[in-house]
């Protein structure tokens, strides 16, 4: 047994300036309100003993992440501790300095020989002396108040972390959690469904493409293409037909330097098939027979323009002249017209005459009436107002003559003049008509002499009034279609020839979808037989291997911690009874039991409390039974250990964080039976406590007293009394 | 698999049915492994495992599935039938063939420890394929499809049993 009998701080965490304690009692209390540096010590202990190793998120502690060592105000730090062995004084210093690498830490060991081992000499000598690793030591020699702290949680699973971490499992729980972090079964699943994806994919192309091929090779049989035909080997033959009539045709068609080209293979088909087209289109519109058809055609087309044209002039003409003679069968020719108005002008001036006359006697009429009715003196009313000759009646004479004789005479003969105007402007009518008739043909005789213009000009030749120009043009239309038909006679077997060649290339077309189709799909099939394909399924098969290796990692891990959880269970399974029956004295659970299982869905452990009457007392375990059970589970590791525990002392860092005065007062009764066998250093604020055990602790006891901290001069601490 | 023998395998499913088509697929396999040098073949229609395998040097014990899907169905039976064969110093297989294009077969020596009854992701059975055994075995298999296609179409799984008899009585 190696007993704790010295410690020296500085720059540790909380303190500045170097303190010294002295365990030299079996019993030691850090007493002092929170933040005043008693965990500190504790913790200066741990980390002089384990470095690194209690430091960051693997020691299982939150607490732990981005701990800090270094006083902020000293920087260096050093952390004495002195040992107590079979063969004397192990004196361990572990020092980290600012001037030093981040984190780098110097650690010697002082023997009681006298010797000197430092660096990891020394660290080897500190797992060979205490044999215990910082989870050892954190399971069964220093009882952290984080421990306490978490199992104090309602959630199963956070309770199950911190049991893990009371008996010095939580690498295990941390490496099973990472496995499941990283999702690998997912991400491997998430593979297998992209290479799925693809293929299903490439599938879909390849029934796409044979439902293609198989359309098209139906098609081409019934074309008359055969199976052995529809092959490269059938399809480069066939080029070579269709080179050879291009070649034929060529010399035909009487074309000089006509130059055949041949597909070496499949890949030249396309273009060879574009230059056939290309060629034979060529050889066509250069062959000279064609050359005349096109020739005779275009003169044909012409003489046929020119023919419909004079034909249309020709009958607008003849319209126009038999509109005249309808004209002058109906009204008369010029002549007449001319004849005829000059009778009605003479007869209308005549009208003119005649009422001036009636006018001028109308008017004196009128004048006496109005005379003899207004003007004249009453006595002279009954005489001429001319000649003064007695007329007696003569007003009313004069008003009858003018009412009886003169308005009717007067309006007759208006009436014959308005007539005979009338009709003298329809006769002016007829004859501007006429005129105009003649005028329309007149124009349409210039156009006709036009158009003879335009058919010699047709037809190469002069054009007489003696000739018929559609006689000629008929007469050379039809020598036209002469020759026409004997070129297109020469030329028909020819055409058979440029047919034969579109047919034959129509056909080679075919072929060679058919075997582009192929291609393609022989392309789709090929990537299954890449080099890069093989690797992406080697590299799938290897990331399947992977993730089966890491789930039998990850049961034998889960299997471990269970069996190492169950078997420090079982070693401590009577203490932790004993001490939690004792502590918590509840009266509802006569004793306590402790299980493991597997949780099925993460493989880490989970576990269960049962009353020894079988009944699940985790629904009325309060606060304080939690820590009871905390602080039971602890000391009953410890207790465990027995023998194989190399350190004689057991440190507690505030124990009774949820106890009620009952349960403390029972602590401190266990307490002074453990205080029989180790030696125990026990950090608490708790004053109730403190005096509890002072009272019920029988063995000699020290005090240190942690008055008050400060940023310079770090803890206050007075003692030991 | 090339499409083609895919595409025949197909034929011959819809010929016969999927239950029949397992049969004919197991028999067509057995005699893959008999052309790869097997010459030791015994073909089970009922009970057991559904083929041993052996040569001289190695004998193998295969549990034949043919699946659509992305896993296989395993029995206990299927299982302790393997395992049986195991204690007679067989290496169990599990040789499945996946009836989608472009899919060959994957011939995985599972443990038997980590076999359990019921559905067997085929990403799982990846782990253990044996690529050289596959690599031997699937190229006979296609020729054994192709070469047997008119008889496998025409009788079925009765005239590959015909072959495999002729076999047995003749294995050289």
């Amino acid at each position: 047994m190696y007993e704790l009998v010295r410690l020296k701080v500085s720059g540790f965490r909380g303190f500045v300036r170097e303190k010294e304690f002295v365990f030299d009692q079996p019993v030691v209390l850090l007493f002092g309100e929170n933040h005043r540096g008693k965990s500190s010590t504790l913790n200066a202990v741990e980390w002089c003993l384990f470095g690194d190793e209690c430091v960051g998120k693997k020691t299982g502690i939150r607490e732990r992440v981005g701990w800090e060592i270094a006083n902020r105000t000293q920087g260096d730090v050093i952390v004495t501790t002195e040992f107590a062995g079979p063969k004397g004084i192990y004196k361990i210093v572990r020092e980290q300095s600012v001037a030093r690498k981040r984190g780098a830490q110097k650690v010697s060991a002082l023997l009681p020989d006298g010797s000197q081992v430092q660096g990891d000499d020394a660290e080897y000598l500190l797992r060979a002396l205490f044999r215990s690793s910082f989870q050892d030591f954190m399971t069964t020699v220093y009882q952290h108040q984080e421990a306490i702290r978490a199992i104090l949680t309602q959630e199963p699973r956070d309770r199950n972390d911190a049991i893990d971490r009371l008996l010095g499992l939580s690498p295990y729980r941390e490496i099973l959690k990472g496995i499941v972090a990283t999702n690998l079964e997912q991400a491997v699943n998430g593979m297998d469904g992209k290479r799925e994806d693809f293929r299903g994919r490439c599938e879909q192309a390849i029934r796409t493409l044979d439902n293609l091929l198989s359309e098209e090779r139906a098609k081409a049989l019934t074309d008359g293409i055969t199976h052995e035909e529809m092959t490269e080997q059938g399809a480069l033959h066939r080029a070579g037909e269709i080179a050879k009539a291009v070649e034929s045709l060529a010399k035909e068609l009487g074309v000089v330097g006509f130059k055949m080209k041949i597909p070496a293979d499949f890949k030249e088909i396309a273009d060879f098939r574009e230059w056939v087209k290309t060629q034979t289109d060529l050889l066509w519109a250069q062959a000279p027979d064609v050359q005349k058809q096109q020739a005779l055609a275009t003169e044909r087309a012409k003489l046929v323009t020119v023919k419909a044209n004079y034909e249309a002039i020709i009958a607008d003409e003849t319209l126009e002249r038999n509109n005249k003679v309808d004209f002058v069968k109906q009204f008369g020719d010029e002549a007449t017209l001319d004849r005829a108005a000059k009778e009605t002008k003479q007869g209308t001036d005549q009208l003119e005459h005649r009422i001036g006359q009636t006018n001028a006697r109308a008017n004196l009429v009128r004048e006496a009436t109005e005379y003899l009715g207004e003007f004249a003196p009453e006595a002279t009313k009954g005489q001429c107002p001319l000649c003064g000759a007695d007329a007696p009646e003569l007003l009313s004479h004069l008003q009858a003559e003018w009412e009886e004789k003169i308005k009717a005479e007067v309006e007759g003969l208006e009436r014959q003049r308005e007539e005979s105007r009338t009709k003298l402007g329809n006769i002016q009518s007829l004859v501007t008509q006429l005129r105009t008739l003649n005028t329309k043909l007149e124009k349409a005789g210039s156009r006709r002499q036009k158009g003879a213009g335009e058919v010699a000009a047709a037809l190469g030749r002069k054009v007489g009034q003696e000739d018929d120009p559609l006689a000629l043009l008929s007469k050379q239309l039809r020598q036209i279609d002469l020759e026409l038909q004997a070129t297109n006679h020469a030329i028909g077997k020819k055409r058979n020839n440029i047919s034969a060649i579109y047919e034959k290339s129509g056909k080679l077309r075919a072929i060679h979808e058919i075997l582009s189709h192929e291609l393609k799909k022989n392309g789709i099939e090929s990537i299954w037989n890449t080099r890069e394909f093989t690797e992406l399924e080697k590299a799938l098969n290897e990331a399947c291997q992977l993730a089966e290796d890491i789930k039998a990692i990850k049961s034998a891990l889960a299997e471990a911690a269970r069996e190492e959880a169950k078997a420090k269970i079982h070693a401590a399974e009577a203490a932790l009874d004993k001490y939690f029956c004792c502590i918590a004295k509840h009266p509802a659970i006569p004793g306590l039991v402790m299980e493991v299982t597997e949780d099925r869905r993460t493989g880490l452990n989970s576990y269960n409390f049962k009353s020894k009457d079988g009944t699940d007392p985790t629904p009325i375990l309060s606060q304080g039974d939690l820590n009871c059970l905390a602080i039971s589970l602890f000391l009953g590791l410890s207790e465990a250990t027995g023998e194989t525990q190399r350190f004689g002392f057991l440190m507690l860092d505030d124990p009774t964080q949820s106890l009620g005065s009952e349960m403390k007062g029972e602590l401190v009764k266990v307490l002074e039976d453990i205080a029989s066998r180790r030696k125990l250093i026990i950090a608490t604020p708790d004053a109730e406590f403190k005096n509890l055990l002072t009272v019920g602790i029988t063995r000699s006891k020290a005090t240190y007293k942690f008055a008050d901290w400060n940023e310079k001069t770090g803890p206050q601490v007075t003692g030991a009394t | 698999m090339d499409t083609n023998t895919f595409q025949l395998l197909e034929r011959i499913r819809d010929r016969f049915g999927p239950g029949i088509f397992g049969k004919i697929v197991q028999k067509q396999l057995a005699l893959a492994f008999y052309e790869a040098g097997f010459k030791h073949i015994v073909e089970r229609g009922v009970q057991g495992v559904d083929i041993d395998a052996a040569t001289v040097e190695t004998k193998y014990a295969l549990e034949v599935k043919t699946t659509e899907a992305r896993m296989v169905s395993l029995s206990e039976e299927n299982i302790s039938a393997l395992k049986d064969r195991a204690k007679d110093g067989y290496t169990p297989l599990v040789a499945v063939l996946r009836m989608r294009m472009f899919e060959d077969w994957i011939l995985g020596a599972v443990p038997l420890g980590r076999l359990e009854a019921g559905s067997l992701p085929l990403s799982h059975l990846r782990a253990y394929r044996l690529s050289k055994l596959e690599a031997s075995i699937c190229p006979i298999f296609v020729r054994v499809v192709n070469r047997h296609s008119k008889g496998a179409l025409a009788e079925g799984e009765h005239y590959l049993m015909k072959i495999l008899d002729n076999i047995r009585q003749d294995p050289t």
